[in-house]
């Protein structure tokens, strides 16, 4: 079916589009203008945030709509996109250059696509060709799947744009293009030993029935307990535990033990509706104790299982947490599920986190279809988990770069590990460019209805999402940038000539393989080295006689003398301020006597000092402020009025020299 | 030498080995202490003198700088922390985990031979929750390669990586304080007593603790603790390789 006049755009500028849905979010007429355009056009601006699917015929605000504008500015643009993209224009066009996303389409073949695909006249043609070019080339940088792929068919605009999008993707591609299937699942698969492959799968299997035992030892010691417990069922607790710890993670900054008490709480209470509100805290603590394996202060759950090796049976020892407990930045205890605690409850023991997304994924579309959306949000807020940690995985390579790049493997790791999180952002923002559209659809058909208030949280996260996903891909582009800076900065430090050993790769590493007994031993030599001397403290009769008959010392005298600072040279680069600004500084201040601050600094600026020079300034005034100060003949005082100036606030100070005369 | 005082010169060695205990004193604002490392640079008797009494102390002169002198300690050192004076009863894996954090603070401020040699750019600070996450993540990437677990009856002869994952990274006690037995703990112990020792400065309570290293850290590292733990850790790796291949 030929596109119609209505589904074809007719607007240059997305920016005013954004503008005008703005004024109309505000509860402004759109057509009252400030945009600074006549009745046409706005009806122009109009008909596009409709083809975008943004507002209604109407004129009223859609969710779509909404979703633009409840996101970042810098996202906003990705946003627009994929509405473009979603809208019949969009998809047409993909469809005309047998493409499967944007990122495909030639802006230049607009003109040719609205020939064959609408029933507009030649001359609309030309014109609306002219509005989808400007479109595809203010859109394309912010494809949220990457840079523009189609190949150009005359020189384009974008060509910058282009060439300097990914020095890498070049040496990762060719595994992008012809291994559909998720790393990792190719590369362990057969084994060499049939024979032995059956024994590792008992093993296997078996390792991961020993992570449930936790569970069923709570389950099980129940009756020893003191208190009545026959009503509460521990097993439910303990996955009702992984159920929420798991949902909250990477939401925020976690879930501290009260949270988790007060999402249990109902729970608890329908399993013993008798019982007296403690009974249930206690019944909490009991579980979340036993799951953290506090009997043992902590420590991991040990479980001695048996292998058959080469016919012989050896006992082997496995070593494990569920949960543990984090500082948050923030200094709260917070709750985390260990991988073997998330692998325990989901149930996916065998699979690894490729093959986990695309589980979620279909998780996620058969709870919107039979509306069961508050699950759909854990899933989605579990797809926004996944995309934090690759962002912290990504972060804590960079920062290990930052300390010394030859520790990172970048083309083997880094780049792995970029082209997996390219990955993963292409595959949400596929899914989600499904769903919000989907989701945003019924939005628009449930209004007012109970299901929408849901549906609408739903999106919310999925906007959040988005945004995360836009902000991993900022990063994703930058790291390469941020390794090469560090590795063109750290190619300067000296050479040793002495052979001082890496205290990482020549010591830790090695020290970590041994075996805990050997390590025993050079446990006394490596604190003594690594720790200065500690004179011991002898003792001296006189003073522990004086002491031992002082009278009782009153608190108030326990105030500890001032110790003196510790002073000492840290190591730091050069100064902040350079000689010329300070030259400068010293020469205005010996010029003038007498003075305000503020004319000071309105001096200063006249005679062009920057910043930095304005900033001494005030410093060096407020040095002399300090009256102890005796380095300088200067003399400040305030001048009993508040600053007058742009940059700088407090009080403003008089200035004069020592010697001269106070005016 | 006939006119030398060896009443005053030994006097003036053996306050400037005190000068060189005190983590505090400092030669700019001690003008006695900065007098005698003067001394000790030019006067050649004093110096002899001075390093004949550091030796029969069980200490090294590290270096002579404009800190003053930086002091290490050998084996059999009055002066040495003892690990009684460290932590008291440590359990085999307590004592793993508590050298480990040792080795693991210097490498993170330290990762390279060049980065220790490098004395012109600063060291990132030491954030307790940072260092506890690089060590663990170590240890992660070792647990990755290994596919067995260890027998159940040698706990002597798990790695040492193990007794790390195995214990747990925070845990708070009933008065809102930080079990000494978590890593977190651990690691904040360790900082502390570095910087009791004059080694680092604290400078902020976020991540659990940060800390900057000051000259004398880079100092005990590059003279003393990194040759001296390599070789130790060498010839231990060469014992357990022993030991395997007769087993």
């Amino acid at each position: 079916m030929p596109l119609t006049s209505s589904q074809v755009p007719q607007a240059d500028s997305l920016q005013r589009i954004i503008e005008f849905i703005e004024r109309i979010a505000a509860g402004l007429d759109p057509a009252r203008d400030e945009l600074g355009g006549s009745s046409r056009h706005d009806s122009n601006y109009m008909r596009a945030a409709e083809a975008l699917g943004l507002v209604s015929l109407d004129g009223e605000l859609l969710e779509a709509g909404r979703a633009v504008l409840a996101l970042p500015k810098a996202a906003r643009w990705a946003r627009l996109v994929l509405s473009f993209e979603a809208s019949p224009c969009g998809k047409a066009w993909c469809l005309h250059q047998g493409v499967e996303d944007l990122r495909g389409v030639d802006p230049s073949s607009a003109f040719e696509f609205l020939s064959d695909a609408s029933d507009l006249s030649p001359s609309s043609c030309r014109r609306r060709s002219q509005t989808l070019r400007r479109w595809l080339i203010d859109l394309h940088p912010h494809h949220p799947l990457g840079p523009p792929t189609f190949t150009p068919s005359r020189p384009v605009i974008q060509g910058v744009e282009e060439s300097q999008t990914d020095l890498f993707n070049n040496e990762v591609s060719p595994d992008e293009d012809e291994s559909p299937t998720p790393p990792g699942v190719g590369a362990k698969g057969e084994s060499p030993h049939p024979a032995t492959e059956a024994e590792q799968d008992v093993s296997r299997r078996l390792r991961t029935l020993l992570r449930t035992a936790p569970i069923h030892r709570l389950e099980g010691s129940k009756s020893q307990r003191s208190i009545p417990l026959e009503r509460y069922d521990l097993r439910s607790v303990s996955l009702r535990i992984f159920d929420t710890v798991i949902s909250y993670m990477g939401m925020g900054s976690g879930l501290t033990r009260a949270d988790l008490l007060r999402e249990l709480r109902p729970a608890l209470v329908q399993m013993d509706p008798k019982a007296p509100p403690a009974r249930h805290t206690e019944v909490f603590n009991l579980v979340l104790d036993g799951l953290l394996n506090e009997r043992e202060r902590r420590q991991a759950f040990s479980e001695a299982w048996t292998s058959i090796e080469e016919g012989v049976a050896v006992k082997r020892l496995l070593s494990f947490h569920l949960l543990r407990e984090e500082e948050a930045p923030d200094g709260d205890i917070v709750l985390r599920a260990t991988h073997e605690g998330i692998n325990v409850y989901a149930g996916m023991l065998d699979t690894d986190v490729e093959d986990a997304q695309a589980a979620e994924e279909a998780i996620l579309r058969s709870q919107l279809r039979r509306g069961r959306l508050q699950q759909a949000q854990g899933t989605a807020r579990r797809a926004l988990q996944r995309s934090i940690e690759y962002e912290q995985k990504l972060s804590l390579l960079l920062d290990t770069a930052r300390r010394d790049v030859t520790q990172v493997d970048w083309v083997h790791e880094a780049l792995k590990l970029l082209a997996e999180a390219r990955e993963h952002i292409r595959e949400r923002l596929e899914v989600e460019r499904e769903l919000v559209s989907d989701i945003e659809r019924r939005l628009d058909a449930l209004a007012g209805q109970p299901e929408a208030l849901q549906l609408a949280k739903l999106r919310d996260t999925l906007n959040l999402c988005f945004d995360r996903h836009i902000k991993l891909q900022g990063r994703v582009a930058r790291s390469n940038e941020v390794w090469l800076g560090e590795q063109e900065r750290q190619r300067f430090r000296p050479k040793v000539l002495t052979p001082l050993p890496d205290p990482e790769a020549d010591i830790l590493r090695p020290a970590l393989a041994l075996p805990m007994g050997l390590f025993c031993e050079a446990f006394d030599g490596i604190l003594r080295w690594h720790n200065a001397p500690h004179p011991p403290h002898l003792l001296y009769l006189p003073h522990l006689l004086s002491r031992l008959l002082a009278p009782r010392r009153r608190r108030h005298e326990e105030r500890e003398a001032p110790g003196e600072p510790e002073l000492d040279e840290q190591e730091l680069g050069e100064t902040l301020f350079p000689p010329a600004d300070r030259e400068a500084v010293a020469a205005l201040l010996d010029e003038v006597d007498g003075i305000e601050l503020s004319s000071l600094l309105s001096t200063a600026r006249e005679r062009g000092f920057g910043p930095l020079a304005l900033r001494l300034t005030v410093l060096t005034a407020l040095r002399a402020f300090d009256d102890r100060e005796e380095q300088t003949s200067l003399r400040v005082v305030s001048a009993g009025a508040p600053l007058d100036d742009p940059d700088f606030s407090g009080d403003d100070l008089h200035i004069w020299h020592q010697e001269g005369p106070a005016s | 030498m006939m006119d030398v005082d060896v009443a005053e010169l030994g006097e003036a060695a053996g306050k400037l080995i005190a000068y060189g205990l005190d983590t505090r004193a400092r030669p700019s604002r001690i003008p006695e202490y900065a007098e005698l490392v003067s001394r000790l640079r030019s006067d050649g008797a004093f110096r002899a003198l001075t390093e004949a009494t550091l030796t029969g102390l069980g200490l090294n002169l590290l270096h002579i700088g404009t800190r003053g002198v930086v002091l290490g300690c050998r084996e059999d050192s009055a002066f040495a922390l003892r690990t009684s004076d460290y932590r008291q009863s440590m359990s085999v894996e307590e004592r793993v985990c508590h050298g480990l954090i040792q080795l693991a603070i210097a490498a993170w401020a330290f990762p390279t031979a060049g980065s220790l040699a490098d004395s012109e750019t600063a060291t990132l600070p030491l954030r307790t929750h940072q260092i506890v996450t690089y060590l663990h993540k170590l240890c992660e990437e070792l647990q990755q390669e290994e596919a067995m677990d260890p027998e159940a009856a040698t706990p002597e002869l798990r790695e040492a990586w193990r007794g790390v994952l195995e214990r747990a990274q925070t845990r708070d006690t009933s008065d809102g304080r930080r079990s000494p037995s978590t890593l977190v703990g651990m690691v904040a112990y360790a900082l502390e007593t570095l910087a009791s020792g004059g080694l680092l400065r604290k400078i902020g309570e976020e991540e659990g603790g940060t800390w900057q290293t000051l000259t004398a850290y880079r100092i005990q590292i590059r003279e003393l603790a990194a040759t001296e733990s390599f070789e130790l850790i060498r010839r231990l790796g060469r014992r357990a390789r022993q030991n395997l291949s007769e087993a």
